[in-house]
């Protein structure tokens, strides 16, 4: 079976700035991949070129066989795959419940003529689609808020808005950029046992870019890790943790004699 | 609770068809305008309150349609019916072709493109003299009649009026729609909105079509009222008014544009016993109603409630 996504020899200058450079890796289906690196290492950007916000100076993105460098943004959800963003992007004034609606999108064909006159293929879709939306809220225990703004949520509850958004397509592989920033002990530890979830209870590959070690190191299959551009380790996140060139990037030279203690 | 809003939406609905056919003349001439109105502000609405963009071409759209429903019957001598059809349909064409160049635009710009179209409209519609007859304008337009009786003024207020009815319908239902919701979600992020499958550039110029297909309807509506149609039909001053009623009633509201409408349409005629201070006044309520309700008379939460009264608490928003 072809690996869920191959990263190829991936560039991505920014005039003289080489923000990628020759980046590869594979992302086996049903695998749970971290990425890690210090800031400006080039996580988000790669993020942004497989989902095809940023495009590629050269190299090759293939997803479950198919060719996906430079694929419109906007087409990616209906080819089975979704993200989260870094800055959590929600729509604010619209209610929880929509902003997961706006998440089957991609799942849901109805179009002006139909809403208008209220179609009987458009009034059954939308009766599904808003049942599929309240089953993976619900998952998420966002039940009860669905009527509430999106804005007004709690900043935990904002963050898991984003996964309930990204996951109620049934994509076969999820983006999570920074899950967990900015949440406590107890929010990022729950987040972990949601992730893991994911991958191993409802089959996602994923792939997960997360500063949080607590929250990488303990549910990742295998971690990448990227400095200035380019791929210095990929592993385990145990063999990742005692790898000279991590610990020389995210601690210095100097602390390289403690390595393997 | 349900039968009450019934009751209620019953007899609002009677004593809007009643009055004007008691009165009739001047009365019915003004609940003929708010009718037109109605429809400009609700479609107005589809872009100002739900893309979020503040489009200043509606009373060029309008003119459009007038132009579209006259020629249509006078030139081609299509049927007065399919001609006030067709004449939406145009429109939602002259909305694409403003589409797709002002959704390359954003904000300020966008508005200034928009304005653009508006004043490019009128200069054709002003120059070209062998199709539009220039300033003159095409007086003498034929009303419709049913089963051999003309329409007079009550019959084109219901016709207006029932259009307006559907107007109103048909844009709540597209706001809770799968549409609605992708064009909402472009305004909020337009990043998001795309991870998720949205082509913006597609929906935004689907917006411009939906919203000017009422638009000219409307347009259309009046020419055919007024029996005459210029370019001066509706005006910048008039496309303004349109923004304000949306604006003031509560963008992004299914009630709002409708009582602004209201509102701003029937609130000149009552001021007319102030002479000279009339619209002096008017510009004076319009800066009041802003300070008040910055953010509209109908509120989003007002709206759901009346909404669910409208729909006979029938279940339909839940």
């Amino acid at each position: 079976m072809a690996p869920a996504l191959e990263i190829r020899g991936v560039c991505k200058y920014f005039g003289g700035l080489r923000a990628l450079n020759d980046v590869s890796f594979v992302v086996e289906t049903g695998e749970l991949m971290g990425i890690i690196g210090p800031n400006g290492a080039g996580k988000t950007t790669l993020f942004d070129m497989i989902s095809g916000y940023t495009q590629l100076t050269s190299g090759q993105i293939i997803f479950e066989g198919a060719d996906f460098s430079n694929v419109k943004p906007h087409s990616i959800a209906g080819l089975g795959m979704t993200r989260t963003f870094q800055n959590i992007r929600l729509f604010g004034r619209l209610t929880v419940l929509d902003n997961v609606l706006v998440g089957l999108y991609c799942r849901t064909s109805a179009g002006v003529l139909d809403a208008a006159f209220r179609s009987v293929r458009s009034v059954r879709e939308e009766s599904q689609a808003r049942e599929k939306a309240a089953e993976y809220l619900s998952l998420l225990g966002l039940a009860d808020r669905s009527r509430d703004e999106a804005r007004e949520l709690s900043y935990g509850d904002q963050r898991r808005l984003e996964i309930v958004r990204a996951l109620v397509s049934e994509p076969h592989m999820l983006l999570l950029d920074e899950p967990s920033a900015g949440m406590n002990t107890f929010e990022a530890l729950k987040l972990r046992e949601i992730i893991l979830h994911i991958c191993k209870g409802m089959k996602k590959t994923i792939l997960l870019i997360e500063h949080n070690m607590q929250v990488v190191m303990n549910i990742a299959d295998r971690v990448v890790v990227l400095n200035h551009g380019a791929r210095i380790a990929e592993g385990s996140p145990r063999s990742i943790q005692r790898d000279p060139h991590v610990i020389e990037a995210y601690l210095g030279r100097r602390y390289l004699k403690h390595a393997g203690d | 609770m349900a039968s009450k809003a019934r009751l209620g939406w019953l007899a609002f609905l009677v004593a809007v068809v009643v009055v004007p056919a008691v009165s009739g003349g001047y009365v019915g001439h003004v609940a003929v305008f708010i009718s037109i109105y109605v429809i400009l502000a609700s479609s107005l609405n589809i872009m100002i309150g739900l893309s979020g963009r503040t489009c200043f071409a509606h009373a060029a759209f309008a003119v459009i349609g007038g132009y579209a429903c006259a020629l249509l019957q006078l030139r081609l001598h299509i049927p007065y019916w399919i001609a006030l059809a067709m004449a939406g349909v145009v429109t939602a064409i002259a909305g694409v072709m403003l589409g797709i160049p002002a959704t390359r635009t954003r904000g300020p710009y966008l508005s200034l493109v928009t304005l653009g179209f508006g004043e490019i409209v009128r200069q054709v519609s002003i120059n070209a003299m062998n199709l539009t007859r220039g300033p003159l304008g095409i007086p003498g337009l034929p009303r419709p009649s049913i089963a051999g009786r003309r329409f007079g003024q009550y019959e084109m207020f219901l016709l207006c009026f029932l259009t307006a009815v559907a107007t109103v319908v048909i844009c709540s239902r597209l706001m809770h729609s799968r549409f609605g919701r992708s064009v909402m979600a472009i305004r909020e992020d337009e990043t998001a909105a795309q991870a998720f499958g949205i082509d913006i550039a597609r929906t935004t110029v689907i917006a411009f079509a939906v919203s000017a297909f009422f638009a000219g309807i409307a347009g259309a509506l009046s020419a055919t009222y007024l029996q005459l149609i210029s370019p001066d039909l509706f005006t910048f001053a008039d496309m303004f008014i349109m923004v304000c009623m949306v604006v003031l009633g509560g963008s992004g509201t299914v009630f709002g544009p409708v009582l602004g409408a209201a509102m701003l349409a029937a609130a000149p005629e009552m001021l007319r016993f102030l002479d000279e201070y009339r619209m002096l006044v008017f510009g004076a309520l319009l800066v009041a109603g802003i300070r008040w309700w910055p953010s509209g008379v109908i509120s989003k939460r007002l709206d759901e409630k009346l909404l669910r009264g409208f729909y006979f608490g029938a279940g339909a928003r839940d």
